[in-house]
């Protein structure tokens, strides 16, 4: 038989492991990407077969999370696209100004790099304090980084060159103390996040949205998973509100498209429900 | 004193000075007691000669008495010659001797008195001898006696002791002078005497005072001096030491006191230095880098150095110069220099020279130490180069606002040395450390890169994979073309040497092939003529049964409407008449249609639309459908589904239908007893999963002879059953077309006279290429393909008049029908018979909305609806195609909002009408604006100027509360902040009198999360006033004014009142943080009669628990900002009041765990999101 038929069997009931005996569904993830991050996973907890991987799953307590976390694709940065954050602090922030309550669901939250730079946008806007930011993640590791805050000192060169190039009106390190190599953003920051366990596989909607910001996430799904996930957001959203996805998704594909529309060309900014109604 | 050069008294040791005070005291002691001795030896002399003279005077006088006995003596013998008187002057003789030989002693000391002393005794001699002696003897004799007594009596011997009287007289005169003399002077030596006593007591008195108070100057008062120094120099105060100069013990005392304070003075300063170089050293410790440390160290060392301002410059080795890297008390500004070099100004000179520099006095215009007060130049500035191991590591610059002192600098001294040593590590350690970070720095963005890598990678991977799997199969490919090619090679082996023997058949073989070429060109041609015929004939059924369709149209309409009799003005037989006219139209229509559908099929025209079919849903729905008819025709009808038979089909779910109920009723048509089934069961198609419906029914069969041609049109088994049978003999085939254009096969099995089975098998997942469907309709009839022949008109001025509803319908009599029914209803109604017609009324005229035919006479009603869309006033009309073409899809693509396929019945008109917004469009909205500001007023006016809309301006609450009393409103914009009634007062008010209309709320401030909660009670619209506010709230009034059209989310249509006894009256608390669910949870519960309490958050549930004891029931949402819900219900749960109270958990979570997750917190039941209410409300029966 071969490697790879017998690789992908493995997957498959590793796959089937992680539904059956923790109810996280991996089904409608993209196979090729899946399998990557399977293969990664096994090297980094040196088992010898993805079998091995299985049987852990199953036998082992615990072990979920680590293979929840590795199975996620934490890579962010603050401001990450910052023509994106600049889109967000210009365009859309004074259109959430004219809401009463600003709820704001970050799905997928990684290590939290964005719902910082979120935090600071409404912040610097003047709108932190009627906001609530939703941070959510399927990996609880993940969450517990994200909840504390702290990024490596050599990385905020970076941040801050972002900051800037995002229409940042102070200094990124007005929000940061840099200390053993580490910086901390600012606890008051984390003070309207909620950071929470979600699963955009299985769960469903838990709030009325103003502003929902998921990005490079819906890559990694299959097309399936991304309607349901554009199905989630779409249901969550008010009317007028705004969906932010990654550079590199659209909406174009999605069933969805009808009840979107796009802000500009250069960002995947994303208004429900606008033209919509314009056009009845 | 000290200052005084000391005497020699003070020079002197204790023991001399004691010496000399005593020795003074002891000298004037003695010469006074010397002078008293000599004073009283002289008296005692001076009493000696007094008693002398006292003695001299009495002997003198005892002398002189004997003198006087004598004489006495010897006259009273002489006169008696009695010899007793003899006796006396005899006695006197011897006495006188006597006394004169003692006064001769006496006396010889004074010669003038021994001479008359010697006189008296000279003269007592010659009386005795010349007078005494003859007068005895003259007397003895009698006879001279006479001459004795005349001798007597003439005096003789009377002169002489006269004389001696005289002389003793004298004499004594002569002592007495002396004794007077000599008292004198025994008085003066007494007084003297006396004199001295006294001047010696005082002189001894004064020595002995002034010997003190020497004593006490000279050593006392030092010494105390000294003694007062001892506490002061132990506190280790810095004293002048007096009397360094004497040389006695109080200047060795002093000096050993100067020794002593020198040395712990000394003491001190080292302690002092040591403990300052500690201080300084202990802070530096804590400095983990280049920055802290030299901060540190500048600002200590200025604080210990009592420094004005301080510079550190650090030895930058790379660049060989000293870096500025901190300062004290100076702005960086100021510091004019950041870099020297080796030996460059008193910073590099210092370095140079590796020792401290001190430039004093510090040269005017030097840089000054300012404070908020004033400025002061230093004193002095240092220079100290920070040395370790032999390498400079940087300089320090202090300004001093005094000169250093010893200590300072033994301090500076001390501390460069170790804290250039400490720096050092310092640097090395940060320089460790930094490239431990760095490469950890390193590794992490490798990491980091590498993780953004490999997602980026991700897509490439997948493509990648594609692409090798499409390589893989390229390479098998070239394996196969190479394994061919081998073949071909030893074929062609082969070939050459058959093809010799070929040539030679070649020429025979030639001229075969030219005939044959020939013969097959004419049948290529007269194929094509066939296949050219066939087409035409179907495109002649298909615009033939299109043109057919439009007449049937109006008579089925008009034929319907008189059998329904809605006028009441027909009799029985008329309305029966109209009932069959009614009738015959639509089997003419059935005709039509089959015909369509077949030379659609055949024409391969027929569309397929995939979808997911469940079997046994449409199974079903066809055994309801049929089951009135078997009932009728007393036949048992079944279904049966294998179990092994897919469950779910991707295929055309109409298709499909058409296909078995064509199958169906021609089983219904043919079987006149027993049973007619339908069957699905697994089946294979090729290697392709399949599912087979079979239709059997125990009919009258076909004989096998004629089982092949049951499929070709028009055919029946026996042309006589067409005659008992009807129908148009179509069905078969057109089952046949669609089957095959669905992907399956058809196949029959029939006895004569027992039945037939009729089975279709289709593919359990449609292939692809079945899903290309054709959109181009019938050439000529209803496209838009032919170039338009009207110049775009410009869109000019903006239509007029009350909206209307546009028919554009070429057949008159239809337009009729169709603008009845929508005038009916109350609708304006415009007709147009031509597209140009159409286009210029549209012009015209405001529209709602428009029902388009598509073949018109002029141009394409497709044309027609492009132009609509392209012009902006009439863009947003929504268009509705009737038509009797089949083209759903193009319609749609154009923003048709629905298509209705001719012929058409009243209903589907009514539908019509209403997708293009009949119900609401006519009508002129009418707002109610409450705002206490006349300008926001008239701001929201001209905002909404553009709407459909009539507003209604009230200034005060009361004011629109009358307004709302008195008139319908279908939207209300409210101020939140009314004057007259505050606190929304004005809304709680207007909900009580009657049901709001739509709400929007235009807030000129932020509203706290309560006041949002609170007016979530009356609307989901807030908008708050911004710089993009505008444009938000004519989106808010767009949504209510056009509500009615989207059917998601119809506003508050309240639903009827549950009678729910067992729930009204109850209390639920609802704690969630999400204003959707909670206004419509609340809005829902209310309606059911529950009392709804809110909590927006934990804190507040529990806040609301507190204050009310009747809450019956809590549903508590999960995630929550902040406290979370399970947090929420395990405080609820710890307390005892609520350890009974049901609580049910809401959450958005849907996996494994999340449920029990919330029955750990102490939830008795769950419910997920989004929230059936069904569910709920039983859920609140459980627990309520």
């Amino acid at each position: 038989m071969h490697t790879s038929d017998r690789h992908d069997i493995e997957i498959d009931l590793f796959r089937r492991a992680l539904m059956l005996r923790h109810g996280y569904d991996f089904t409608g993830y993209a196979p090729a990407s899946f399998k990557r991050r399977v293969l990664a996973l096994q090297a980094a907890v040196q088992a010898p077969t993805v079998s091995r991987l299985t049987e852990r799953l199953l036998h082992e307590d615990g072990f979920v999370r680590t293979v929840i976390g590795r199975l996620s694709v934490p890579v962010s940065e603050m401001f990450r696209d910052p023509s994106v954050f600049r889109a967000l602090r210009e365009d859309v922030m004074p259109v959430l100004a004219t809401w009463p309550q600003i709820n704001i669901w970050q799905a997928g939250c990684a290590h939290g790099e964005e719902v910082y730079s979120l935090a600071i946008v409404l912040r610097e806007c003047g709108l932190y304090e009627r906001a609530h930011i939703f941070a959510t993640d399927f990996s609880e590791e993940a969450l517990a980084r994200a909840e504390e805050g702290i990024y490596p000192l050599h990385e905020a060169r970076a941040y801050s060159d972002n900051y800037l190039r995002a229409g940042g009106t102070g200094s990124l390190s007005d929000w940061y103390v840099a200390r053993y190599n580490r910086i901390k953003l600012d606890e008051s920051l984390r003070k309207r996040v909620t950071f929470a366990r979600h699963n955009l596989v299985s769960d469903g909607v838990f709030g009325e949205m103003q502003l929902i910001v998921c990005r490079n996430v819906l890559i990694y799904f299959g097309d399936d998973l991304q309607e349901r996930a554009l199905g989630l957001f779409r249901d969550s959203l008010v009317h007028g509100g705004f969906l932010c996805l990654g550079n590199r998704e659209s909406l174009a594909y999605s069933a969805m498209a009808d009840d979107f529309e796009r802000l500009s060309e250069e960002t995947a900014i994303y208004r429900r429900g606008i033209r919509a109604r314009r056009t009845i | 004193m000290s200052q005084e050069k000391p005497g020699w008294f003070e020079s002197l040791a204790v023991r001399g000075k004691l010496g000399a005070v005593f020795g003074v005291q002891l000298a004037v002691l003695s010469l006074g007691t010397a002078a008293v001795l000599a004073a009283l030896t002289q008296m005692r002399e001076a009493r000696r000669w007094t008693d002398h003279t006292h003695n001299v005077i009495e002997q003198i006088e005892a002398m002189r008495g004997e003198a006087v006995e004598q004489q006495a003596g010897l006259r009273g013998y002489i006169i008696t010659s009695d010899r007793r008187f003899l006796e006396p002057y005899r006695y006197g003789v011897v006495e006188f001797e006597n006394i004169s030989q003692r006064l001769g002693v006496l006396v010889r000391d004074n010669p003038a008195q021994y001479e008359r002393y010697s006189r008296v005794l000279a003269l007592m001699g010659e009386w005795q001898t010349d007078v005494a002696a003859r007068d005895i003897a003259y007397t003895e004799n009698p006879a001279t006696h006479h001459l004795a007594v005349e001798a007597t009596i003439g005096g003789g011997g009377q002169r002489r002791i006269d004389a001696i009287k005289r002389l003793c007289e004298e004499m004594i005169r002569e002592e007495r002078r002396l004794l007077v003399s000599r008292s004198g002077t025994m008085e003066r030596v007494e007084s003297l005497l006396l004199s001295l006593i006294v001047g010696l007591m005082l002189a001894g008195w004064f020595t002995g005072a002034y010997a003190v108070a020497l004593v006490n100057r000279v050593l006392g008062t030092p010494l105390s001096r000294l003694a007062d120094l001892v506490p002061r120099l132990i506190t280790g105060e810095s004293v002048d030491v007096p009397y360094l100069e004497r040389r006695d013990e109080v200047g060795t005392l002093a000096r050993a006191f100067e020794r002593l304070r020198d040395s712990s003075a000394e003491q001190r300063r080292a302690d002092w230095v040591r403990e300052q170089a500690a201080r300084v050293l202990g802070a530096l410790q804590h400095c983990d880098s280049d920055a802290t440390f030299s901060d540190t160290l500048i600002n200590r060392l200025c604080g210990v150095l009592e420094g004005g301002y301080g510079l550190a410059y650090r030895w930058n080795e790379q660049s060989a110069v000293l870096e500025w890297c901190a300062g004290f008390g100076l702005p960086d500004a100021s510091v004019t220099r950041r870099r020297f070099r080796l030996g460059e100004g008193m910073i590099g000179q210092s370095m140079v020279e590796r020792r401290i520099i001190e430039m004093m006095p510090v040269p005017a215009g030097y840089l000054q130490i300012v404070s908020g007060l004033g400025a002061a130049a230093p004193a002095s500035v240092l220079f100290a180069p920070l040395t370790a191991r032999g390498e400079t590591v940087g300089v320090v610059e202090i300004g001093m606002l005094k000169p250093m002192t010893t200590a300072q600098r033994e301090l500076l001294e001390q501390v460069i040395v170790t804290s250039a040593l400490a720096w050092h590590s310092v640097s090395r350690s940060v320089r460790t450390s930094e490239l431990l970070e760095e490469s950890r720095g390193m590794t992490d963005e490798l990491q980091s890169q590498q993780e953004s890598l490999r997602a980026q990678g991700e897509e490439l991977r997948s493509a990648n994979e594609a692409l090798r799997g499409r390589g893989e199969q390229l390479e098998e490919q070239g394996r196969r073309l190479r394994a061919s090619e081998e073949e071909l090679r030893a074929q062609a082996e082969e070939l050459l040497i058959t093809n010799s023997a070929l040539e030679e058949k070649t020429g025979a073989l030639r001229m075969r092939q030219d005939e044959l070429e020939a013969a097959r060109i004419d049948l290529e041609r007269k194929a094509s003529d066939l296949e050219q015929a066939s087409h035409y004939k179907s495109e002649f059924l298909a615009n033939m049964s299109h043109e057919l369709r439009t007449p049937l149209n109006s008579m089925l309409i008009l034929s319907k409407m008189l059998a329904d009799n809605s006028d009441g003005n027909l009799d029985a037989e008329q309305v029966e008449s109209a009932r069959i006219m009614h009738d015959s139209g639509r089997s003419l229509l059935s005709l039509i249609n089959d015909i369509l559908d077949l030379s659609k099929v055949e024409a391969g025209k027929m569309g397929v639309a995939l979808e997911t079919v469940n079997v046994s849903t449409s199974l079903n729905a066809l055994l309801q459908r049929f089951r009135p008819l078997a009932g009728e025709r007393g036949l048992k009808f079944t279904v049966r589904i294998e179990p092994d038979a897919t469950r779910e089909l991707e295929t055309d779910g109409a298709r499909l239908a058409q296909i078995l109920s064509n199958l169906l009723s021609n089983a219904f048509k043919f079987t006149h007893e027993g049973e007619i089934e339908l069957l699905a069961e697994k089946a294979q198609l090729g290697a392709v999963p399949a599912v087979a419906l079979s239709v059997r029914d125990t009919g009258i069969g076909i004989p096998a002879g004629k089982l092949d041609r049951v499929f070709q049109a028009f055919e029946q088994a026996d042309s006589s059953t067409s005659r008992r049978y009807g129908g148009t003999g179509l069905g078969l085939s057109i089952v046949s077309g669609m089957t095959t254009l669905l992907g399956g096969q058809v196949k029959v099995r029939s006895e004569e006279g027992k039945g037939s089975t009729f089975t279709i098998v289709l593919p359990e997942r449609s292939p692809q290429s079945q899903t290309a469907t054709t959109t181009a309709g019938p050439p000529g009839v209803d496209t838009g393909a032919a170039p338009s022949l009207i110049a775009e008109p410009e869109p000019g001025e903006p239509p007029t008049g009350t909206p209307a509803l546009l028919i554009v319908e070429d057949d008159r009599a239809f337009a009729k029908v169709l603008a009845d029914i929508a005038t009916r209803r109350g609708l304006d109604v415009v007709t147009a018979h031509t597209g140009r017609d159409a286009l210029a009324l549209a012009r015209k005229r405001k529209l709602f909305g428009v029902l388009l035919d598509i073949g018109l006479p002029d141009i394409s009603g497709w044309e027609v609806l492009e132009r609509l869309k392209a012009n902006p006033f009439t863009a947003g009309v929504p268009v509705h195609v009737v038509s009797g073409g089949d083209d759903s899809d193009r319609g749609k693509e154009l923003g048709a909002v629905g298509f209705l396929r001719k012929p058409v019945d009243r209903e589907a008109v009514v539908q019509a009408l209403e997708r293009v917004g009949a119900g609401n469009a006519p009508r002129r909205r009418r707002l109610l604006l409450v705002d206490h500001d006349p300008a926001s007023r008239a701001d929201i006016v001209a905002l909404l100027s553009a709407e459909n809309a009539s507003i209604v301006e009230a200034g005060s609450a009361a004011d629109g509360l009358a307004h709302l009393q008195a008139e319908n409103f279908d939207g209300l914009i409210v101020d939140p902040d009314l004057a007259d009634m505050p606190n929304f007062e004005f809304l709680a008010q207007a909900s009580d009198r009657a049901t709001l209309p739509p709400v929007v709320i235009y807030s000129r401030r932020e509203l706290t999360p309560d006041e949002s909660l609170r007016l979530r009670e009356y609307t989901g619209s807030i908008v708050i006033h911004g710089a993009r506010s505008p444009e938000r709230l004519i989106d808010e009034v767009h949504l209510f004014l056009h509500a009615i059209e989207r059917p998601g989310k119809p506003p508050a249509a309240p639903e009827p009142r549950t009678p729910g006894a067992d729930l009204t009256g109850k209390t639920v608390l609802v704690v969630d943080d999400d204003m959707r669910n909670v206004f419509a949870l609340s809005k829902t519960l209310r309606m059911r009669g529950l009392n709804v309490v809110m909590a927006q958050d934990g804190h507040k549930a529990l806040a609301q628990l507190e204050a009310r004891s009747d809450i019956d029931i809590v549903l508590m949402d999960i995630m929550m900002p902040g406290m979370d819900g399970y947090e929420t219900i395990r405080r609820i749960r710890s307390a005892a009041q609520w350890q009974r109270l049901p609580i049910i958990a809401v959450t958005a979570k849907a996996m494994k765990g999340d449920r029990e997750k919330c029955i750990e917190a102490g939830a008795n039941d769950y419910c997920a999101k989004p929230i059936d209410i069904d569910q709920l409300v039983s859920l609140l029966r459980v627990w309520a």
